[in-house]
Formats: structure tokens, sequence, C-alpha cells
């Protein structure tokens, strides 16, 4: 399942090969919102098979490039893979209901448990701890599969009520992707 | 470009103004940029080249009279000087449209380097083109051979369509010119035929393709995609969601085509456009302080101030 990112990811992203995180971020937010179904400036310059699958290459590309974060694959992206073992904490704990990724992030970081160590353990892929912690709702898999994360992320940490955590994590990505719950 | 053909004498810059549909506004636009242009000075010719749906003449108050474009492309007027007019607007003259059948609305390519070469002799700073509407397809030669090719677009489907249709046509009947020409059809061919392999869904992807198999044959395509730079311009924004629309076409086309393509200007619905076309005066002499005559300026602004110097390189 993890992939390198070549020079096609970050082709299609519009960006040079070790950009920031930040950077690829929000060139993946905006391209994913500019190829919508309901886009009016893209309208008409794919077909529809074209557009969806321009629509996944984009998730794909995303993945493998953030991928490149925490994963044991720092020589593959090197802007985005800090050598920093674990960050420091900063203020207190996000609610779960509100910021669910960050509330994940900030239980790890106060554990100083690294997104590679916590990867190990739930046999998880750190690029997708990742997007989970950065609540990347359209670069994640579906909803069920994202309860499961969460949960397995939870105990690991050994937070209290981990399926109340994920079950506040769906509900926000739901909203998110403008699901019914 | 292709109107640096007579190195002596400075060249007029031409800006043609296209993009498909009618009725978006490209006429008013193209006429008020040229009284902008004459404004500040500059002597310009505005060529109304929509053959069949001329009405240039009818926004500058002109009469509907006299010779046209289709009589220079009919060769009954044998030199394009002669029937430039002037208009009430100081430093502006015009080459009137046909009013005639639609059979002069497809010239043939010879009679299309002819006026270019007649249009690189005149007197001018600027040449602006109307490209028109339902004729604008036929008229992608001038499209490409401008120094400034203006895409103008309204915030609907139908428009954005039409504005892609038209960039697409435009981009590859560019690269149809690629050399050398044997070569470059052999490798684009070779990667078509693996287009599901290679997954390649864009003329940028394509172009990379070629790049990896045949970097002499890439290297030709590139020359051209290079000298394929319109810009956008959207006009009769209502909605405030639709200000993007330029920008984010911008970046839709950048990822397609692997080219830059700035949006010059957003400029909003304005009840004074309507209104100056029905008193046959031009909005930038009528409404000067107007916000649609503003985000003209604007866009005369990013042309000419900006890179759009580098006239006939």
């Amino acid at each position: 399942m993890a992939r390198d990112a070549g020079p096609q990811d970050w082709e299609l992203l519009g960006l040079a090969p070790g950009a920031s995180l930040e950077e690829v971020r929000a060139a993946y937010a905006r391209r994913k919102e500019l190829y919508g179904p309901d886009a009016l400036a893209s309208y008409s310059l794919h077909d529809e098979p074209e557009r969806e699958a321009l629509l996944a290459r984009l998730d794909d590309a995303y993945r493998a490039i953030v991928g490149g974060l925490g994963g044991g694959t720092a020589a593959r992206a090197p802007a985005l893979a800090p050598p920093v073992p674990v960050e420091a904490p900063a203020g207190p704990a996000p609610a779960p209901d509100q910021h669910p990724g960050a509330f994940l992030r900030h239980h790890r970081v106060v554990r100083q448990v690294a997104t590679g160590q916590l990867a190990a353990e739930t046999k998880i892929r750190a690029s997708m701890l990742e997007l989970l912690e950065s609540e990347s709702f359209h670069a994640l898999p579906a909803p069920v599969y994202v309860r499961g994360f969460v949960v397995q992320c939870a105990r690991a940490l050994k937070l209290e009520d981990p399926e109340g955590i994920a079950e506040a994590y769906v509900a926000k990505m739901r909203a998110a992707l403008g699901e019914s719950p | 470009m292709g109107t640096a053909t007579n190195p002596p004498a400075p060249t007029p810059r031409v800006w043609a103004i296209g993009g498909g549909k009618g009725g978006i506004g490209k006429s008013v636009i193209a006429a008020n940029l040229a009284v902008v242009l004459a404004q500040r000075g500059c002597r310009v010719v505005l060529i109304d080249a929509d053959l069949g749906g001329a009405n240039l003449h009818t926004i500058l108050g002109m009469p509907a009279r006299g010779p046209t474009l289709s009589d220079f492309l009919l060769r009954r007027s044998e030199r394009l000087g002669d029937i430039v007019v002037p208009t009430a607007t100081a430093g502006l003259s015009l080459v009137s449209g046909s009013r005639a059948p639609v059979d002069s609305a497809n010239p043939r390519y010879a009679q299309k380097v002819r006026l270019l070469r007649h249009i690189a002799t005149l007197p001018a700073d600027h040449a602006v083109l109307d490209l028109g509407g339902g004729s604008s397809f036929n008229m992608l030669d001038f499209f490409l051979a401008a120094d400034h090719g203006v895409v103008v677009v309204v915030p609907e489907a139908t428009s954005v369509e039409n504005a892609y249709h038209f960039l697409k046509a435009a981009y590859f009947r560019r690269m149809r010119r690629a050399q050398p020409r044997e070569r470059v059809k052999a490798a684009v061919a070779a990667a078509m035929a693996q287009l599901q392999q290679l997954d390649i869904r864009s003329p940028r992807e394509l172009l990379r393709r070629v790049a990896e198999a045949d970097p002499t044959a890439a290297e030709g395509m590139l020359r051209e995609a290079r000298r394929f730079d319109p810009a956008l311009v959207v006009n009769r924004v209502q909605r405030p969601e639709h200000r993007r629309l330029g920008v984010d076409m911008g970046l839709a086309c950048e990822d397609y085509f692997g080219r830059r393509m700035p949006c010059l200007g957003t400029i909003e619905e304005d009840e004074v456009v309507a209104r100056s076309v029905h008193e046959r005066q031009p909005a930038a002499e009528r409404y000067p302080d107007s916000r649609f005559v503003g985000a003209l300026r604007g866009v005369v602004d990013r042309l000419v101030g900006g890179a759009g110097a580098a006239h006939g390189a």
C-alpha cells in the first residue's frame, strides 16, 4: 500500500519536490475543491471519468507525499520528514468533539510517542496517522475504517472511551464531507 | 511573434479578444480596452473580426456604412490602411466588421496571413481584434498570432465550457506546428497508443511522457507550448463566490496545459455597460468612473505594465 512519492505526484499538486507540508496541504485542498463535482471553474475541462480519476490520483499523490512524514522514509521526502522525535506539547488538550485529530495528536505528544512508534504498535501506516491527526478527511478512507483507526489509536494511547472518541471523529468527518450521520 | 515580420518600423502590439460564445461582452470589452489605450495617448486600431456578427461600430456610435474587413479579405480593398476610419475618440480608429452574409465568415489561411501582415504595417501602437463569438474558431490563427490572447468568460457553465473548448482548440492548433513534425507526430502517436497504461490525462502529462521517450520531439513541442500564453478576463460577475472564477480557471489550465494562465481582471456586472451601448458612446468615455471601466484599466495595467512589455520578442 505504501508508495514512494515521485515527480508526477508533486506535479499533480503543482509543487516543486520538497515543498513544505503546509504548501502540500494547501495545494491538495485547493484542487479537491477545484475539481469537485459542482465546481464551475473546471466545468467540462475533463469528462466525468477523467475528473474522478484525477481526484483519486490527487488523493494518492497526497498520501504518497505526506507518507514521507514520520514513517522512516525521510530520504524520499526530505522536506516533509524533519528528524524531530516528538514535538513538545503545546497548551491544553483540544476538545475531542471539536478537534478530534488535534486531540489525538496532543495525547500522543504528551505521552512522548512518535508517529512511527504508534504506527508500529497499531499497524496503521504513519502517513495514515498523519492524515488522521491533521483531519485530512478527503484523503482518508471511508468513515467505517477511520472509526477503527481512531479506536486503535485511542487504545494504544490508553485514552478513556476510545469508542466515544471515534464517534466524535467520524461525526466531524461526515459533517465536513457533507454527509448525513 | 506573428507580427514581427517588419523589423525596421515598430509594429503594433496585437490584442485578440476571443473565447467562443456570443453575448458575454467580448465586443464591449474590446471596444473599451481600445478606448482606454487611446486615452493613454496610444494610437489604436480596433478591428472587428466578428465576421457576420459585427457591432463595434454600434458600440462606438459610428454609422454602419463604408468598406469592411470582408472587403479586405475578399480583396475588394487592397490595403487594410484604406479601410481604417477615424472615430470620435482621439487616437482611436476602426476597421468595421462585415455585415455581409456568412460565407465570408471563414477566410482562407492565406487571407488571414495577409491580414496579419497588413496589421503589422499600420501606423499604430496597438491593434485590438474582436474575434467575435460564433466565428471565433475560424479566428484561432489570429488568437495565436496575437501578442496578447485574451479569453473572456462569464460565470455560467455554458461560457466556461466554451472557453475551455476554445483554449483546447487553440493549444492543439499551436502544437500542430511543433518541429520536427514527423518525429513529433510519431512520438505523440506512440504515447497516445498507451494512453491507458501511461495514465495520460492532460496535454501536460502527454508532454512529460513524450519527453521520456523522445527528448528531441518533446523539445519541439515545448517550444510551441511556451508560446501558448493566453490570459483570462471574467466578465459580468454578480455573486461573491464567482470572484475567484478567473484565478481558479487559471489554475485548472495550468494543471491541464502546464502553462500559467493569468486572470487579468474580474469585472462585476455594471448597468453602465448596457446604458452606454444604448447611448452609442463607449463606457470608457461616458462613464470613466464606473466600476466596469476601472476594471478594464486594471486589465490594461496588467498587460501593458507587466511582462507584456516584452513585445515582439
